[in-house]
């Protein structure tokens, strides 16, 4: 038995070793990354050109030594618009991301600490949540307030808590049951204090793995949600807006606006998506 | 056989149905200023207009009267008039219902065969074609459905010249046509997710131990694969593709409008922007039923594939 | 799998005689690849069994019994190496494919340790044990679901005929394992690999199980495999039995020599370290050490000789050979002087 056990331990302890390294994909992830938020920050400064200031003599005009990337449908600068559309292309999902990993924990650590009716009425109400697709919950605020990116962030914000809660219950049930927090309730140390200083720091690597995770899918659906005018408006610079603004340019065998926007969206989603399976050792699952 | 599971979905259905009519109604409770602006959407509206809809609603009433006043009639299928175009609204959601069916049908057609085909590939041979299947489809599963809806364009319809890119067209040939480039492009994502769950899920079931019971019992190669292997596969398969299906019931609005097509989606995000509240409230409901009545075919399928089903229930 | 070494070795007992053994294995060597790394299995395992004998395969976790077991069955995961011969019959296994190789395994079969897992969980009962007969043996489902409900019977389930319907989780854990049993048997095998039969089980189904066993073996004159971690098991069920240890034999004997006069000091450790009914210790004599696994073992020492309270030098300088010693054969330099040893204290003693 001691063998096999040993065995597998040493195993785990290997692919953790492993995963815990980025590799080639991680890295260039965090590259990705790191100039996103760059241009998040310093974008709009970073600009070479006004990206709201357009020339109906500029429309559609290709790359040029000015113009890298062209000029869109109504002769703005697409370079000056991608930097400066960076900040709200990732604004928003971050508060999104933060927004719903405080519901969906706040809403697990209940169920999975309370366990019984708590947890049922908690779990169901997410497994009904689950029938309000983002898109659908963005609708509806965008109908009732004035569409911008505060309807756009709730309804995402809201749409996501339940995938949250979800998972995370099933961390926090585990680690709950673990024989420390028993030993912790005995010694007569509150369920806050045990939550505050065991349960979450345990539980937050993945929390911050899934945070990861959110925020890729964050970018792609506010993009989407902008690019359906139920977020930002335009004419404000954002990557969703500029493929909305420019759609009419692939007829006219114009794609380059449309197809910079986008690639900036796939190519933060799929960084994301690379460093939040890292995180989660999601590799190791598959196998 | 499989009662007491059932009945419990259908029951968390009704639960589901339930709280989401009441959100989507009172949605409009959380406009600034009374809820009868939410209703108008803004628009000055003449004063018998404003008198109908006041009746209709009976906004004098207290919340929950109106709730289910407005409940009772959108059971019965009245789900009031569009303050934009003064039609009613179930009508307007019935002339555009065909093309969102027939677009969500299409590209599931396309998710099951080509998704469930490829993983099937993929997962019964380990290879080349698997290491090309995993990079495809780890790219393709992270193109948000409009960037494929315009490079499909640009490929099929600009350069190439073989799909028509805009519209719905008229008969079934040229509906089919229409709709191939959007179907693709709703399903592309889908179709990656299927397959990678589809070939993980037969590594999985091909590496379990009643696997090799029926090999050293003899059972012929192509018996382990069909009788064990894709047996037992085929549960969290059809699963995971009725969830991925039901999914794309929202994402269809990303394609009508990329599109133009003039379906349930595309109304949705126009009558959004336009604040045609009874109308988002309408299809809002529509689509949550079509979302749950999906989903309720997906736990019929489970019960019907898992002997095992009925216990989980009992326990549960 | 392809690269089958030639060997000469001949490392059966002598006592077998003329009569031809049903399986033999010689020098069977089984390595596995550990990203790109060699990793040894099985280390140079020759067997025999008899037709109609049980014979008893006792190690720990790691020994090697189920691998030796998987590769008679020819289970063995893909990208394992073996080397060695194993012939059922005079028959080289390695060689059968195809319908040869499924008829093999109706001849050989195998019984899992645990049959909830080794029974597909959505089929019906009946599915499962009608599967080979309608299948490769071309039986109407009808007969064949008769004969299912007789060989039911035989192995103690008196309603066969309603478990038919039934799925594997509306049974009980023995009363499955009985299910696994009667579905080997349909096939008419002529040896029996069982694979910890019983330890998945409760107590008083292990002997339930085992007694079935032992009754369809002398019915049946069938030749039994027997795998377990319980040495006294396996003495009292086995006629001759085998000890393994790191992915090799380190003896084998007669069950009864094994029990009251083990030559290897690893089989007497394992068996000082099972309380006995009969005798009243303060404390058990557990063996120090954990349990090497193959690929840990050492090559150029006695593998046991971390653990062993009787090493001496000579025992880490070179790999010890399986010799012939009392009737048995045993992998141990000192196992004569040892013994002598301990026969001198014994009437001492007395």
């Amino acid at each position: 038995m001691t063998a096999v056990i040993t065995a597998e331990a040493s195993a785990g302890k290997l692919t953790r070793a492993r995963s815990s390294r980025l590799g080639i994909p991680g890295v260039v992830a965090v590259v990705v990354l790191v100039l996103a938020v760059a241009a998040a920050i310093a974008g709009p400064y970073l600009a070479p050109y006004d990206p709201s200031a357009g020339s109906p003599s500029g429309a559609w005009l290709g790359p040029s030594s000015g113009h890298l990337l062209g000029q869109d449908v109504q002769g703005r600068d697409v370079a000056s618009r991608l930097l400066a559309g960076a900040r709200s292309s990732m604004l928003g999902p971050l508060i999104v991301v933060v927004l719903s990993l405080v519901m969906g924990s706040v809403l697990a650590l209940l169920a999975a600490w309370r366990r019984g009716v708590v947890d049922s009425i908690i779990s169901s109400t997410m497994d009904i949540l689950f029938a309000f697709p983002g898109i659908l919950l963005a609708a509806l605020a965008a109908a009732v307030l004035d569409a911008g990116l505060w309807p756009a962030v709730i309804a995402l914000s809201v749409a996501y808590t339940p995938y949250v809660a979800r998972l995370l219950r099933g961390v926090f049930l585990r680690e709950r049951e673990l024989p420390y927090v028993a030993a912790a309730e005995i010694q007569g140390f509150s369920a806050i204090t045990i939550c505050l200083r065991h349960l979450i720091p345990n539980v937050l690597p993945v929390m911050v793995a899934q945070g990861t995770l959110l925020f890729g899918y964050a970018v792609l659906d506010i993009a989407i949600l902008s690019y359906l005018g139920l977020g930002i408006q335009p004419p404000s610079p954002d990557w969703g807006v500029m493929v909305s603004e420019n759609q009419s340019g692939v007829l006219q065998s114009y794609p380059l606006p449309v197809l910079s926007a986008g690639c900036c969206v796939v190519v933060v989603v799929v960084a994301m998506n690379i460093l939040g399976e890292r995180l989660l050792g999601a590799k190791d699952n598959e196998r | 056989m499989h009662v007491p599971f059932l009945l419990k979905r259908f029951l968390i259905l009704l639960a589901t149905l339930l709280v989401a009519s009441f959100v989507i109604f009172s949605a409009m409770f959380l406009a600034p200023g009374k809820p009868i602006a939410a209703l108008t959407g803004g628009r000055s509206v003449s004063p018998e207009a404003l008198a109908v809809l006041e009746r209709r609603y009976q906004l004098d009433e207290p919340f929950l009267t109106q709730y289910w006043n407005w409940l009772s009639h959108a059971v019965r299928g009245d789900l009031g008039i569009s303050i934009a175009t003064r039609q009613e609204v179930s009508e307007l959601i019935a002339e555009r219902s065909g093309i969102t069916f027939a677009l969500v049908l299409y590209a599931s057609v396309l998710i099951v065969v080509i998704g469930i085909g490829l993983g099937m590939l993929a997962g019964l041979r380990p290879g080349r074609l698997d290491t090309a299947l995993i990079v495809a489809t780890s790219a393709a599963a992270a193109i948000p459905p409009f960037l494929s809806a315009i490079v499909l364009t640009m490929i099929f319809a600009v350069s190439l010249g073989w799909l028509p890119a805009l519209g719905a067209g008229d008969g079934v040939v040229e509906r089919v046509e229409h709709l191939t480039l959007p179907a693709v492009a709703l399903a592309l994502s889908s179709i990656a997710v299927v397959a990678r769950v589809t070939r993980a899920s037969i590594r999985k079931e091909a590496g379990r131990e009643h696997v090799q019971t029926a090999i050293s019992r003899g059972v012929p190669r192509r018996g382990v694969i069909t009788r064990h292997v894709l047996r037992n596969a085929a549960i969290p398969i059809t699963t995971s593709t009725g969830i991925t299906i039901a999914s794309l019931i929202a994402v269809s609005a990303v394609v009508e409008t990329a599109f133009s097509l003039n379906g349930l989606g595309q109304y949705l995000i126009v009558s959004s922007n336009s604040k045609d509240l009874a109308v988002v409230q309408g299809i809002a409901l529509v689509l949550v039923l079509a979302f749950v009545l999906l989903n309720l075919l997906v736990d019929i399928a489970y019960a019907i594939l898992d002997p095992r089903v009925n216990l989980g229930a009992k326990a549960a | 799998m392809t690269d089958l070494l030639d060997s000469d070795v001949d490392a059966t007992p002598s006592r077998l005689g003329e009569v031809r053994p049903l399986l033999e294995l010689q020098s069977l060597s089984v390595a596995i690849d550990v990203g790109g790394v060699e990793q040894p299995i099985l280390r140079d395992v020759s067997l025999s069994i008899l037709p109609g004998e049980a014979l008893g395969l006792v190690g720990e976790s790691g020994s090697g019994k189920s691998m030796t077991a998987k590769a008679i069955d020819r289970l063995l995961p893909d990208g394992a190496r073996q080397s060695g011969t194993i012939l059922f019959d005079g028959q080289d296994v390695s060689a059968l494919s195809g319908a040869a190789l499924r008829s093999y395994r109706s001849d050989v079969a195998m019984i899992f340790q645990d049959p909830r897992v080794a029974i597909n969980p959505v089929r019906s009962i009946g599915d499962f044990m009608t599967e080979i007969m309608v299948g490769n043996r071309r039986m109407r489902p009808r007969a064949a679901l008769d004969s299912v409900v007789e060989m039911l019977g035989r192995v103690g389930i008196s309603d066969g005929r309603r478990r038919l319907d039934q799925y594997p989780h509306e049974l009980s854990g023995g009363l499955l394992q009985r299910v696994m049993i009667a579905s080997t048997l349909l096939t008419q095998p002529r040896l029996l690999l069982a694979d910890e039969p019983t330890t998945a089980l409760d107590v008083s189904t292990q002997a339930e199980v085992i007694g079935i066993l032992s009754e369809l073996q002398q019915d049946l004159d069938l030749a039994i495999l027997f795998i377990t971690h319980d040495l006294e098991l396996a003495s009292a069920f086995c006629d001759r039995t085998a000890v393994m240890y790191g992915g090799e034999v380190l003896e084998m004997a007669a069950s009864t020599a094994l029990q009251d006069d083990p030559l290897h000091p690893y089989s007497a450790a394992l068996g000082a370290a099972r309380p006995r009914l009969n005798e009243r210790r303060a404390r058990l004599d557990a063996i120090p050490g954990r349990p090497l696994s193959a690929v840990e073992a050492p090559r150029d020492a006695c593998s046991f000789a971390a653990r062993c309270r009787h090493r001496v030098d000579e025992c880490v300088a070179a790999h010890p050979d399986l010799r012939p010693l009392e009737g048995g054969l045993v992998r141990c330099i000192r196992a004569g002087e040892l013994r002598a040893a301990r026969k001198e204290v014994g009437h001492d003693a007395r």
